[in-house]
């Protein structure tokens, strides 16, 4: 094993979940998300041997978010099929409260989702986040805008609302 | 503190990674990796050769990939031998197996409307089959372009145009072709008439400045 390889084993074993959980976040699901973790840390290997880029973990970063819209492009009504008909999300653990917003952020269109995850959780700027996928920032101001104010009118829906008993299932 | 702020506050605490998030930091992962890189390694490789496999054959089998035998023209190439006709202004090529019958005896009747002109038929002779060709004189009013009380147009371009603009009368027979692709059997008179720029008498020798049309009939029996 190289030095270059010991080096990204560090590398991918400090990167690894937390790419999964970005993934996890974008996707809702856990398969999908380890898919796009490795695809991403496989692409980003391949640039550190060519020519190591200055922030590794932005570069797998931003790897990870355009495959999933690539990969939401070239399927986009299968995806959104089997993203309506999926029964079991992956959910994080906490109380019903995270529970339900968490619902509710996986229930946002994809683009909107991916915004509010950048924001929120990869604590990006708008500017930044637009960067990294590839739209106009006012597109990114809006739909930064418009995904909070979505969540506030699910939240809000007795559907989603965790003091409103649920509707058993058939 | 605003709902706004309540509200980005959940969701960055929803968002957070817990810290018993589903993936811990196994071996497994960094040996799906490896895998995965070798499998690309070679999906990468096998491309790069099969660029070089096509751009090395491309050259020596883009020539077999082509038909060998040239396509054949439309219309055959006349060959024969050059038959000239002052009077008419145009010269023809008499196809080889073919003989023009002023030689026997002169079919232009009536000169005065027809002008000269030659018939051409098979040797092999057959009932009815010549082909005829000859040049008339039009009057300046049937030349397209021309206005009405204008002088003739200018020999030289009406000359070119002449060249170009054979009107056919002898039907579909007489392009040379039949309209199933094969060649007309000249089994119809051919009638074409040519604007000329002259307004001459039927005749005499053409404008000293116009080019003779030249004519090869198409085709044969």
């Amino acid at each position: 094993m190289t030095v270059d390889d010991v080096e990204f084993r560090e590398f991918f074993a400090a990167q690894y979940a937390r790419l999964c959980w970005l993934g996890l976040l974008l996707t809702g699901d856990q398969a999908e998300a380890e898919e796009l973790a490795q695809e991403a840390l496989v692409r980003t290997w391949w640039r550190w041997v060519v020519h190591r880029p200055n922030d590794p973990a932005a570069y797998a970063r931003k790897v990870l978010v355009n495959r999933r819209r690539s990969l939401l492009r070239r399927a986009g009504v299968e995806s959104r099929f089997l993203a309506r008909t999926r029964l079991e999300r992956s959910r994080p653990p906490g109380d019903e409260q995270a529970m339900v917003l968490w619902e509710a952020v996986q229930g946002l269109p994809p683009r909107q989702r991916a915004v509010l995850v950048l924001r929120f959780h990869e604590d990006l700027t708008e500017a930044e986040v637009a960067r990294l996928l590839g739209l106009p920032l006012g597109t990114v101001k809006s739909l930064a805008h418009r995904g909070p104010a979505r969540l506030r009118d699910r939240l809000g829906s007795p559907e989603l609302d965790p003091t409103t008993p649920r509707r058993e299932a058939r | 503190m605003t709902p706004d702020s309540r509200l980005e506050d959940r969701l960055r605490a929803t968002l957070h990674r817990p810290e018993r998030s589903p993936w811990p930091d196994d071996h497994g992962a960094f040996d799906q990796f490896l895998r995965r890189r070798t499998r690309r390694s070679r999906a990468l490789a096998a491309r790069g050769a099969l660029a070089v496999v096509v751009a090395l054959a491309l050259p020596a089998g883009l020539p077999r990939l082509l038909p060998s035998r040239p396509v054949a023209p439309a219309t055959p190439p006349v060959t024969g031998r050059p038959l000239q006709m002052p009077a008419g202004g145009f010269e023809v090529l008499v196809p080889t197996g073919w003989t023009d019958l002023s030689r026997s005896r002169r079919v232009i009747t009536p000169a005065s409307e027809l002008g000269s002109g030659v018939a051409l038929r098979p040797m092999r002779r057959a009932a009815n089959t010549f082909v005829m060709l000859h040049t008339t004189v039009l009057s300046p009013a049937q030349f397209p372009g021309t206005e009405p009380g204008g002088g003739d147009p200018d020999p030289s371009v009406a000359a070119d145009r002449a060249t170009e603009r054979l009107e056919d009368r002898g039907g579909p027979l007489g392009r040379g072709r039949r309209p199933d692709g094969r060649p007309s059997v000249w089994q119809q008179t051919l009638l074409g008439r040519t604007r000329w720029p002259s307004t001459r008498s039927p005749g005499r020798t053409t404008a000293p400045r116009s080019r003779p049309v030249r004519r090869a009939p198409a085709g044969g029996p």
